[in-house]
């Protein structure tokens, strides 16, 4: 066989490989549509047939519903304040369990000490503190954005910790016998191994950081998505809650696409897993 | 501390582990082990697995200390890690998230060395093993025996007086294995520091060595020491066609078959080797 031919056979099996791959992926994103919009369909036309609508509402009276929400401009403000307390309180939050964690892996024996101390906190359903924090702080945007930060920073902690720790003793010895200290220890070696599992955690959280600071405003509020969400429901209005929670949904999808992403260009050698 | 002292003495050196649980006893893997490595010098170290081969490198290196007994780096007692060694393990231990140059510019970066001259020093010795048009690879680009002869080069590098090596050649193939047991002795000639190399592999050992020291079973103790005669350089690839090679060999072999038997607690009319 010449080159040329080698080449040509090559190419067609190439080709062959790449055409079952598309057809596969096709199957897939038609499963996925024609998934939705089946429940879609049933939810707008049949699910009447079996429970009363007014308890459920219908896709086309939510979508009406949001429509009118953002037409009003109640939409748009209170997923602003909604956004300002998440935002605020997952920096936070990602910013003490980082700091925390880098603190305590530097000391010695800090850790070990504090453990038992922080699997308790850890122990706390951190929504149950809702009523007290909005006792403490009242009905603005603090007791939010302390839930959000709360709902955040143990996760990242305990995988920051978790990850460094995790490091291959040998790597860690190898490059302190060529001459790092301490610091450059950390800098070199530890925070790039355990950088996957510190991302997986800072990107899974804010999805954590929107269920605080949302909970937080149901229980008390006078803005946000959980107080539309909770007005709604106080005027029976089925179709405006559900209106809020797809909303919320949508927000906290987007920006984990958004974060996934940055992370994925960011540590293209690894994808972490997440524990807690 | 004069000229004249050892690169590396170990003064009746004992090492106990004590293991996790509370009840097991402790493990004596070294028992009154006394030995000198010279300037310049290459000691291979020999033995059955688990007689406490690494422990005496993980000494020097001041990665543990020891139970007993002193470990002296140019005559002084190694306490703390001991950065001025130079320490190539098993596993290559590069980092996957840098290049071959940022790995092996590590040392000299930890030392302060600016960076052109980092640069430059880190090319040489690429390119003495043959890794130039590589640099910029990442270790998971690289081939087992590239990955390999990054460790080595990295530790190289910085020439340090002492080098520690333990099985750096254990997990490659046959022929990449002698191809970089001459790359070795290659680059040990260039700087001649002292080397305390570990291995499994008899010939390899008889190859590269000017001492070799055998090890009994655990508790680690010292069964002989044989010196190595051969005139270097030595032509690594026919090595054992060298007058004398075979008698050592022979004797080697004996000593370290006492010891896998010993270890087997050989059953009666059981074969070993
Ligand atoms: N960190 C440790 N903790 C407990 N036991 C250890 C430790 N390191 C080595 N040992 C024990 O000491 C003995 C010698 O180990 P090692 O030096 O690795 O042997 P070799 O390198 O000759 O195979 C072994 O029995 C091993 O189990
Ligand atoms: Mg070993």
């Amino acid at each position: 066989m010449t080159a040329d031919a080698a080449g040509a056979v090559v190419a067609g099996a190439v080709d062959r490989q790449r055409r079952t791959v598309r057809a596969d992926r096709a199957i897939v994103s038609a499963g996925i549509v024609g998934l939705g919009v089946g429940a879609l369909l049933f939810w707008q036309f049949a699910l009447g047939l079996i429970i009363d609508t007014r308890y459920v509402s219908t896709p086309l009276e939510i979508a009406r519903s949001i429509v009118a929400l953002a037409a009003d401009g109640s939409l748009l403000r209170n997923a602003q304040a909604t956004l300002g307390e998440v935002t605020i309180g997952y920096l936070i939050g990602v910013g003490i369990g980082l700091a925390g964690a880098l603190l305590l892996l530097m000391s010695t024996g800090g850790y070990e000490i504090l453990e038992p101390y922080l699997l308790a906190f850890y122990s706390i359903p951190k929504i149950a503190l809702a009523p007290l924090l909005t006792m403490w702080f009242g009905l603005g945007p603090t007791p939010k954005v302390v839930l959000a930060a709360l709902m955040v920073f143990f996760i990242v902690f305990i995988n920051t910790v978790a990850g460094v720790r995790a490091v291959d003793r040998s790597l860690v010895d190898v490059v302190r016998v060529m001459g790092a200290r301490r610091l450059t220890t950390l800098r070199v070696v530890l925070l790039p191994a355990a950088a996957p599992a510190i991302a997986a955690a800072i990107r899974v959280t804010f999805a954590r950081a929107m269920v605080g600071a949302v909970l937080a405003e149901l229980i008390a509020s006078s803005e946000g998505l959980g107080y539309l969400v909770m007005r709604a429901s106080r005027q029976f209005d089925i179709a405006s809650m559900f209106a809020g929670v797809v909303v919320i949904a949508s927000i906290v999808m987007v920006v984990n696409l958004v974060i996934a992403a940055a992370e994925r260009r960011l540590f293209p050698w690894a994808s972490g897993t997440v524990h807690g | 501390m004069s000229t004249s002292a050892p690169a590396v003495r170990f003064q009746s050196v004992y090492k106990a582990f004590i293991a996790r649980e509370r009840a097991a006893q402790p493990i004596l893997a070294l028992e009154d082990i006394s030995f000198v490595a010279n300037p310049g010098e290459f000691v291979s170290l020999v033995g059955p697995s688990g007689c406490g081969k690494s422990t005496c490198l993980n000494l020097v290196a001041g990665l543990t200390a020891p139970s007993a007994g002193l470990v002296e780096h140019q005559g002084a007692r190694v306490s703390g890690v001991n950065t001025k060694v130079g320490y190539i393990t098993q596993d290559d231990n590069l980092l996957p998230w840098r290049s071959l140059v940022g790995n092996v510019e590590l040392g000299l970066e930890f030392r302060g060395v600016p960076a052109p001259e980092r640069r430059r020093r880190a090319r040489e010795l690429i390119d003495v093993v043959g890794l130039i048009g590589f640099e910029h690879h990442y270790p998971h680009e690289l081939s087992g025996g590239m990955r390999k002869r990054a460790s080595i080069v990295r530790t190289l590098v910085y020439d340090t007086d002492v080098v520690l090596m333990d099985e750096p050649f254990g997990p490659l193939d046959a022929q990449t294995r002698v191809i970089l047991q001459a790359e070795l002795q290659n680059l040990w000639q260039r700087s001649r520091p002292s080397v305390l190399f570990v291995t499994h592999d008899l010939v390899e050992a008889i190859a590269l060595s000017d001492r070799i020291i055998v090890f009994t079973n655990r508790p680690g103790t010292i069964k002989r020491e044989y010196r190595v005669d051969l005139p270097r350089p030595r032509d690594i690839f026919h090595i054992h066609e060298t007058p004398g090679f075979s008698d050592l060999y022979d004797a080697l072999w004996a000593d370290i078959r006492a010891e896998i038997g010993a270890a087997h607690a050989p059953v009666a009319g059981e074969r070993i080797a």
